[in-house]
């Protein structure tokens, strides 16, 4: 009836390999040994290639020499910092793209069918259009703070979310939908009890490609124009020819990312606790412990995982308000001189977006490599007085 | 009858859009200056210094995405193959690093790349590469762990060789997948190419962009938008041709949810 896309089959086949049959053998102490041989090679040639010069230490920095590193910029906070606000805004763009992407693919794929197969190829389109492409339109309606950057990220999250949550709900079994509806359900009821579990797998595969797509732009987007963030601590470090800085954010932004995907997938397999038994029966004994211990949450953990959450968008709140203040009266101090025989009557700290390129391109002259290749047709890049020409 | 419909019914809402985007700026219901309609993005396609630079740097964008592309099949596919079919202890062992680096940035790995390969060519090839390659891989193990037993077994059972087991089982049953894994890293290839090329580059469609950006061409940002947004949909639209051809199966069969 409807023609899949990729995601989903990609996605499917994940789910299917997580259930299938493909992982059920084994059990034994070496096999759990097994596991992690590639992580011990791995970070063993890490550590090693750079005490035996097989690569510059100097671009290099070994692996124990990154992790102290990380242990340093935890303690002196300001890794914990960069933490925080990117997770806050990837937290915040994610459920505003959930907000809005749940309920109007419930609609489209529940009531109004005819209308989502006729809008299907615009959503195509809009999923298609990179937001970074249309900056200047995200900064027109959301302004140039934390907003537009969440935008962005909703923007990204929210077609793959939308077009799940669509194909979920159409694709929940005919039978289920006819055995309800001859019981005479009611109508919450009927939303609740067989649409949504019907959806569901679905719209978890929606929920985590968000989640990583808004990962990947979130980087993007803070290395492009934002001045605080992991994304930034990686660009500014590279910048600052700080390497084991780099490497210590870079593994703490996949750390993060990782992080929450594997989050999604414990929601998503407490969720699904039924399913396990069926489909994974004889394996309860074997390696696969993590699904044996998948189980309902009850009301009272689904309050505290809610409330964890906003808590931590509460805080996440401040810490970003507070980032991008001092951000400010960093530019007042430090870029003010430099800036004054640049720009002419503009004031610094007008906007987040060009801090952080005054603030890289005055630390260190010889970092811009990236931004002076861009042609200026006026000098100063950070010049957010719109010059339009038409 | 029904087909031409449907296809009637979608050409008008994609038509209603197009409407309204000429006409919510010229009525004044957006500020022009920032949405301009659709008929001022269309004439800046006309212009010929636009046309010649887009033209120009979508040359290079595409260049590039293809060469990390193919660098990818080149990598994936023979890789998913002795992972998922004949090293099953070492994709054991590699899984989950394998997961890990499938959640790694491809700004940040493009960071540490243009550490070892400077910021010419190589490194942003080398960065749509790494982008491409974890969705071709994984499709292509679970194309082929998946593969139907029983297909396997009676292929054996009828004396098949190993190569031909290979070529004329394996491989035909883990085609969907595979194409599955190539089109969702099209996709990709893109979207991080022109964003990499917004980070930092001297040439390339998101470079160009980037300088429309600095310097306000809101008509020409549009056009170069559209421009990515319809060159991505044409991507797609030919990895699914060939899909099509060469993967007989419709992909959704083989799994089964």
């Amino acid at each position: 009836m409807f023609r899949t896309t990729t995601w989903v089959n990609h996605d499917l086949n994940d789910l299917a390999d997580d259930r299938g049959p493909a992982k059920k053998e084994g059990g034994t102490s070496f096999d759990g040994w097994y596991k992690y041989a590639g992580w011990i090679a791995i970070i063993g040639l890490w550590e090693l290639a750079p005490r035996f010069g097989w690569a510059d230490p100097q671009f290099l920095p070994s692996f124990s020499q990154v992790l102290s590193t990380i242990v340093q910029l935890l303690f002196d906070g300001t890794l914990a910092t960069h933490a925080v606000v990117s997770l806050w805004r990837v937290i915040v763009a994610l459920l505003g793209a959930a907000l809005i992407g749940l309920p109007l693919g419930i609609l489209l794929g529940g009531w109004l069918t005819g209308l989502a197969e006729d809008l299907r190829p615009l959503l195509r389109v809009f999923g298609q259009v990179n937001p970074f492409s249309l900056m200047p339109v995200f900064i027109f309606f959301f302004g140039i703070g934390e907003m537009a950057k969440a935008a962005v990220l909703g923007w990204v999250a929210l077609w793959p979310i939308l077009h799940h949550t669509i194909t979920g709900v159409r694709m929940v079994d005919p039978v289920y939908i006819k055995t309800a509806r001859s019981m005479n359900i009611a109508r919450m009821d009927f939303f609740t009890q067989v649409l949504l579990p019907g959806a569901a797998p679905s719209i978890f595969v929606g929920l985590r490609i968000a989640v990583n797509l808004a990962f990947f732009i979130l980087t993007a987007a803070e290395m492009i124009g934002a001045s605080a963030g992991l994304g930034w601590a990686v660009h500014n470090a590279h910048c600052m020819y700080q390497f084991p800085r780099l490497y210590a954010s870079a593994v703490m932004i996949i750390a993060l990312g990782y992080g929450t995907a594997q989050l999604l997938r414990w929601v998503e397999r407490s969720y699904f606790f039924w399913k396990e038994p069926t489909q994974d029966g004889e394996s309860l004994s074997g390696t696969e412990t993590a699904k044996a211990k998948a189980r309902q949450l009850g009301w009272g953990e689904w309050i505290l995982i809610a409330s964890l959450l906003f808590s931590f968008i509460y805080v996440g709140d401040g810490v970003v308000d507070r980032v991008n203040e001092e951000d400010k009266n960093f530019g007042r101090a430090q870029n003010q001189p430099l800036m004054d025989h640049r720009q002419h009557g503009v004031s610094p700290g007008q906007s987040n977006m060009d801090h952080s390129q005054h603030r890289s391109g005055q630390n260190q002259n010889q970092s811009g490599s990236e931004q002076n290749q861009l042609p200026k047709e006026h000098d100063e890049p950070g010049n957010f007085v719109p010059v339009i020409k038409p | 009858m029904e087909f031409a419909v449907n296809i009637g019914r979608k050409a008008a809402v994609i038509l209603v859009f197009l409407a309204l985007w000429e006409l919510a700026p010229t009525l004044g219901w957006i500020d022009p200056l920032f949405v301009p309609p659709l008929s001022a993005v269309l004439a800046a396609f006309n212009d010929p210094a636009v046309s010649a630079g887009l033209w120009k740097h979508t040359q290079i964008s595409l260049v590039r995405a293809l060469g990390g592309y193919l660098l990818a099949l080149a990598l994936a596919i023979p890789l998913g193959f002795l992972l998922g079919g004949w090293f099953k202890k070492l994709n054991k062992a590699f899984d989950s690093i394998v997961n890990v680096c499938a959640q790694t940035n491809p700004f940040i790995f493009y960071h540490i790349v243009m550490l070892f390969l400077g910021i010419d060519e190589s490194s942003k090839v080398v960065m749509i590469a790494w982008t491409c390659t974890w969705p071709i891989l994984f499709n292509t193990i679970a194309g082929i762990q998946h593969t139907d037993p029983l297909l396997i077994k009676s292929a054996r059972s009828f004396g098949v060789g190993r190569w031909r087991l290979f070529s004329q089982v394996v491989l035909p049953a883990a085609a969907p997948a595979i194409f599955t894994g190539m089109r969702l890293s099209a996709g990709y290839a893109f979207l991080m190419l022109v964003a990499a090329e917004m980070m930092g580059a001297d040439s390339g469609l998101g470079w160009l962009l980037r300088s429309y950006q600095e310097n306000y061409y809101i008509t020409r940002i549009f056009a170069a938008a559209l421009l990515i947004a319809l060159l991505g949909l044409t991507v797609d639209a030919v990895i699914g041709y060939f899909e099509k051809r060469f993967a007989r199966r419709a992909a959704m069969e083989q799994v089964k949810v």
